[in-house]
């Protein structure tokens, strides 16, 4: 954990000028499961996140909390409270590297994969997530779907809302990111 | 354009998902069936599977999984296996050795790991790991890292492989090429500019003896790598990859390798020329993260649930829909490897490249019995009641035969070629016949029949050898062979222990195989029958179908499963329903089974057909052996400890034989050699032996797939039990000098007192005759004499107590002289008798004072004679005259009585030997270590004998 607020931090504060350090201006993360009973889905504007793209590292963070959009308030406790226990890991992290070299100089569409640790409910995966990212006028735009198992993170479900909660949750990321001035 | 080509794939694999298919089985980890990821596998040589995993490290012998105690409870997630060394990596950059059952977490020296281990590997002193921080390497006292800061193109390390002095690592960004260049390391970089599809190279492997290495990648699949020239060769069949992330590749041989991916699929892939032909397997919901294989031809999985066994380098199925293996009846392969088969009267083709689609080819008159390949493009059936067709597998032309009239209403049961004739065998013997070329008719050569010559009419097989000889398996008539000119026969009498043949088989090396009606296949060396009994069979049971192979091994069939017979190993490997991979049933028709051009053998099953394929690499089927442990008094010891003290006789071995494929059917047998020379034959994996006796002992034990134990492995354990310390030779040896010096000494001590009472004899002698001699003195006879003359004048009657002093003073004198002591007052008897003589000589010029306890006269003891020597010395030697009166002094202590007088030499000497004191203190000497003291003190003569 330390390791990864460091690198955080660590890409943050670099003030290096001739680093292309990029931050998230504005950003969106959408999650939805399909169960069989129920559909829930929420999202948060509340995306943080750099991209270093001469070193090819990024990190993001989003906290637990600033999710909205279920279905009740009833909903949203439980997602908090039960599932994902914000009050002792308050933040969803993703911080690694980009395999493919992108290039910002030039306008262009790439598919990327982004390869680091995944961190939620305080379990981290090593996962390689792929991204669209597409160069306009040196904004980079980031899209990405990929599914996280709950099981991987240790998420468990009571049986009872078992048929409410699928065991896989699609999430889907959009950023913008502008370069750091 | 892209949708076309998904189109064309989806087709491809609807295709390749049909094709034969291995056979599997999967593991659970645990009873509880609760899945358990398993990160690395490896195959110790001859040993175990051992396994990392989420919950630690297992090993697996076929049937059990066993656990290694690791209290820290950390994910094991690399695992190698070095000469019968495991090294283990852990999750959190840990490693350690197993070693007596539990993990010993190695010190590393140096640089340290703080991450997870993705791959370890350990050649003797080298160790090297992977990590997702970079690649250690550790050797004896050295340690090195290397990363993106020595040089490394990433930091994120999957594995390495070592190829001819160059050693390769996979990486997020390329493969690294570490090579030594004088006395630096080079680092070569493969990525996308050579050619790589993919910049995460997850596995490199090597075809083994090559300087190529198979690449597997994250999403671009496999390529290979020339390291010759560093080049990347890349398939066509491998665009799109459509199999996922490749976890690992096992490579088989030069041309095939096997691909496990993350999500469902196993592929297999063979190399042909510049192409690569893809066959993948598909495993619903499947995770493959290692591949590996044991040298019984079984590969094994690393799953996300477990363990899997693949059969897929010796046996496969083909899986049919509808397929009713009642009243198949014959089968057969073509040249093109379409296999033929027949149910009734209907004729089936299924082709066996890449379909499991087949279809009614022909319909006959009447139910087919036999299907024989005549040559390239016709097919010779026989049927029931309607003698013998001919099918043109080219047009799907049947042509009946007709024109020899004994079979034109046949039963046909078998037909052969040999030397371009074609046997037909039915119900009365056996025609040979010529077949002309547009295969319509058949030319009668000979009838071979029971009157010719034949053991039996009914001929179950024809099987012809390359010399042109007829093998024929018969009913009633043990085997027949005919060579153009005669018959052998060989039956009940002379070497088949049955009559009834069934098939018949010739390898090929030319040596036939027979099956009988009984539990047992016989091989024919050329003059003997040798019979191998199959233990799963009763006798009741029936060898139904045989066929040798390309490796010269058999493959036999009958209701009890299907067996294969290794040859230069001379054990069973069994196919049935206890492998769990539903094989069940197999078909109790005659002779159904068919060899195809590649060589690989088809049998028929519930299912469709198994596949037993040609093995590209040798396999050995013959169970392993482990001693696991050993206990001393139920407390498990090392292996390496061998010796016991004598008590320490009670010793526990637990063994486990490792048989992957059939691990029901091991034999195990152990001899304790100097405990009991025979082979015990046991079944279970423990024995104990108590109150063993002292010696030296070598424990063996065997296993065997057959318990007839022609081959087996053995594992051995010798030990020395110590014999008790009293019968140890140093003991033995100390006791023996114990006894030898004491006895010696004792003898000695023995001598020596016989030679001082010899000496003391001796020595009385000499004083008693030097007594006798004195007291016969003419000196003392004649004064004695005189004295008494005087006294017989003067007083008679003193003269009488005269007379009886000197005779009694004879007569003690000579009742004492040969005892060793007296008592004191014995010995004053004599003086005084000595003295009333001497006194009545010298009158008042001799006297004498005794001053001595009273108690000592009859307590202490002294030497006979001796101070009446001494008394009589001291009147010998001074003058006694009423000038100069002599009295003699006697005293005594507790130790001694001294004698003195005051000297007044005589101016004449009596004659005298000088005798007198030596002889006392010689006999003192040899009866008392105390001393015998005199001399001069103060002009008195002093003598002090030791009172005892």
């Amino acid at each position: 954990m330390r390791i990864l607020l460091s690198l955080f931090l660590f890409i943050t504060c670099n003030q290096d000028l001739y680093a292309q350090v990029f931050r998230i201006k504005n950003g969106h993360v959408y999650f939805h499961s399909e169960a069989t009973k129920e559909l829930v889905s929420a999202s948060s504007n509340d995306i943080s996140g750099v991209i270093d793209i001469s070193k090819k590292l990024f990190a993001f963070r989003v906290p637990l909390v600033s999710f909205f959009g279920f279905n009740n308030p009833l909903q949203q406790e439980h997602f908090n409270e039960n599932y994902m226990e914000s009050e002792l890991y308050p933040d969803a992290f993703f911080v690694g590297k980009i395999i493919e070299n992108v290039d910002v100089n030039f306008d262009s569409e790439y598919i990327i994969r982004a390869k680091g640790k995944l961190k939620i409910h305080g379990v981290e995966q090593e996962r390689i997530i792929k991204a669209i990212v597409s160069i306009k006028n040196r904004v980079i735009n980031v899209h990405s779907d990929f599914p996280v198992l709950l099981a991987d993170y240790n998420i468990k479900i009571p049986r009872i809302v078992y048929e409410k909660i699928a065991t896989e949750v699609s999430v889907t990321v959009n950023a913008v990111f502008e370069k750091k001035k | 354009m892209r949708s076309f080509l998904l189109g064309i794939f989806t087709v491809l694999l609807c295709i390749y998902a049909k094709a034969q298919v291995p056979f599997h089985k999967e593991f659970w980890l645990n009873d509880s069936n609760v899945p358990i990821r398993v990160n690395d596998i490896c195959y110790q040589q001859n040993g175990y599977i051992w396994l990392a995993t989420e919950a630690g490290v297992f090993y697996f012998d076929g049937k059990k999984f066993n656990t290694i105690e690791d209290n820290r409870k950390i994910s094991a997630t690399a695992i190698v296996a070095d000469n019968g060394k495991l090294c283990v990596g852990f999750k959190d950059g840990s490693i350690g050795f197993v070693e007596n059952g539990s993990i010993q977490i190695k010190k590393l020296k140096g640089v340290q790991i703080h991450s997870a281990i993705n791959s370890i590997k350990h050649s003797g002193p080298l160790t090297e790991v992977s990590t997702e921080e970079g690649f250690f390497l550790f050797a004896a006292d050295l340690s090195n890292k290397l990363s993106k800061q020595q040089g490394l193109s990433d930091d994120y390390v999957y594995a390495d492989e070592l190829v001819n002095d160059k050693m390769l690592l996979a990486t997020d960004n390329g493969i690294n090429i570490l090579e030594r260049k004088n006395k630096s390391i080079k680092i070569d970089k493969i990525n996308s500019d050579n050619g790589l599809t993919d910049e995460i190279v997850r596995v490199i492997k090597q075809i083994q003896g090559t300087d190529m290495v198979w690449i597997g990648t994250q999403e671009g699949g496999i390529s290979i790598l020339h390291l010759n020239n560093k080049n990347v060769q890349n398939f066509i069949s491998c665009k799109p990859w459509a199999w996922g992330q490749v976890n690992d590749i096992l490579p088989i041989g030069k041309d095939e390798a096997w691909i496990a991916t993350e999500r469902n699929y196993l592929l297999k892939v063979i190399l042909e020329g510049n192409s690569l032909n893809i066959t993948p397997y598909t495993f619903e919901g499947v995770a493959f993260r290692k591949l590996i294989k044991d040298k019984a031809g079984n590969m094994w999985a690393a799953t996300n649930d477990g363990l899997m066994l693949i059969t897929g380098l010796y046996a496969s199925k083909i899986e049919l829909d509808n397929f009713q293996l009642k009243k198949l009846a014959a089968m057969i392969c073509d040249q093109q490897n379409h296999l033929w088969f027949a149910r009734e009267n209907k004729l089936f083709q299924l082709p066996l490249s890449c379909s499991n689609h087949y279809e009614v080819k022909a319909i006959l008159p009447a139910e087919i019995t036999c299907l024989h390949l005549g040559d390239n493009s016709h097919l010779w059936i026989g049927t029931l009641g309607k003698g013998v067709f001919s099918y043109n597998l080219l047009n799907g032309k049947l042509q009946k035969i007709n024109n020899i009239p004994d079979l034109a209403h046949g039963h046909i049961l078998n037909i052969e070629s040999s030397r371009n004739n074609l046997w037909i065998a039915s119900l009365n013997g056996v025609d040979e016949t010529n077949p002309n070329i547009a295969f319509d008719s058949l030319k009668l050569i000979r009838h071979h029949s029971k009157s010719s010559g034949m053991s039996s009419d009914y001929i179950y097989q024809l099987a012809s050898d390359n010399k042109g000889n007829m093998w024929m398996a018969t009913d009633g008539g043990g085997v027949c062979v005919f060579d153009g000119k005669n018959y052998k026969h060989w039956n009940s009498k002379n070497g088949l222990k049955e009559n009834v043949v069934y098939c018949i088989s010739i390898d090929n090396k030319g040596t036939a195989w027979a099956g009988t009606i009984s539990n047992a296949i016989y091989r024919y060396n050329g003059k003997n029958w040798h019979r191998f009994p199959i233990s799963e069979m009763t006798p009741r049971d029936n060898v139904t179908a045989l066929k040798t192979d390309a490796d010269g091994n058999v493959i036999i069939v009958s209701e009890k499963g299907v067996f294969q017979w290794f040859q230069r190993e001379k054990q069973y490997r069994t196919y049935n329903t206890k492998l769990g991979m539903d094989i069940d049933t197999t078909s109790t028709a005659l002779n159904l089974i068919a060899t195809d051009n590649n060589m690989n053998t088809y049998i028929p099953f519930e299912h469709g057909f198994i596949v037993f394929n040609k093995l590209k690499v040798p396999i050995r089927i013959t169970p392993d052996i482990q001693i696991n442990a050993i206990k001393l008094e139920n407390e498990r010891i090392s292996k390496s400890r061998n010796d016991f003290s004598a008590y320490e006789n009670h010793l526990t071995f637990t063994f486990s034989a490792i048989n992957f494929s059939n691990p029901e059917k091991i034999f195990y047998r152990y001899q304790l050699s100097s405990y009991n020379n025979n082979w015990v034959y046991t079944n279970d994996n423990e024995v104990s032996f108590s109150k063993l006796a002292p010696g030296n002992y070598k424990f063996k034990i065997q296993a065997s797939l057959s318990n007839n134990f022609i081959q087996f492995s053995e594992d051995e354990y010798s030990f020395k039990i110590s014999k008790p310390f009293y019968v140890q030779i140093w003991f033995v040896l100390g006791l023996a000098f114990l006894i030898f010096s004491f006895g010696y000494y004792y003898q000695r001590i023995r001598n020596l007192q016989t030679e001082k009472m010899a000496l003391l004899q001796k020595e009385r002698m000499i004083f008693e005759y030097e007594q006798l001699k004195s007291q016969v003195n003419p000196h003392f006879l004649f004064n004695s004499l005189n004295t008494l003359v005087s006294l017989i004048e003067m007083d008679a009657d003193t003269a009488v107590e005269y007379t009886v002093h000197l005779s009694d003073l004879y007569r003690k004198m000579i009742s004492f002289r040969d005892r060793d002591f007296i008592a004191l007052v014995e010995e004053f008897e004599i003086i005084d008798n000595y003295m009333f003589i001497q006194k009545s000589r010298f009158g008042d010029a001799l006297s004498m004072e005794v001053n001595i306890p009273e108690s000592f006269f009859k307590t202490k003891k002294i030497v006979p004679l001796a101070l009446q020597l001494l008394v009589e010395n001291a009147i010998k030697h001074n003058v006694v005259s009423k000038s100069n009166p002599l009295t003699i002094y006697i005293e005594a202590n507790e130790q001694h009585i001294t004698i003195h007088n005051e000297i007044h030499p005589k101016i004449s000497k009596e004659k005298s030997a000088g005798l007198g004191l030596i002889n006392i203190h010689r006999r003192y000497s040899l009866l008392t270590n105390q001393k015998v003291n005199y001399g001069i003190e103060n002009n008195r003569f002093v003598v002090s004998l030791p009172l005892l």
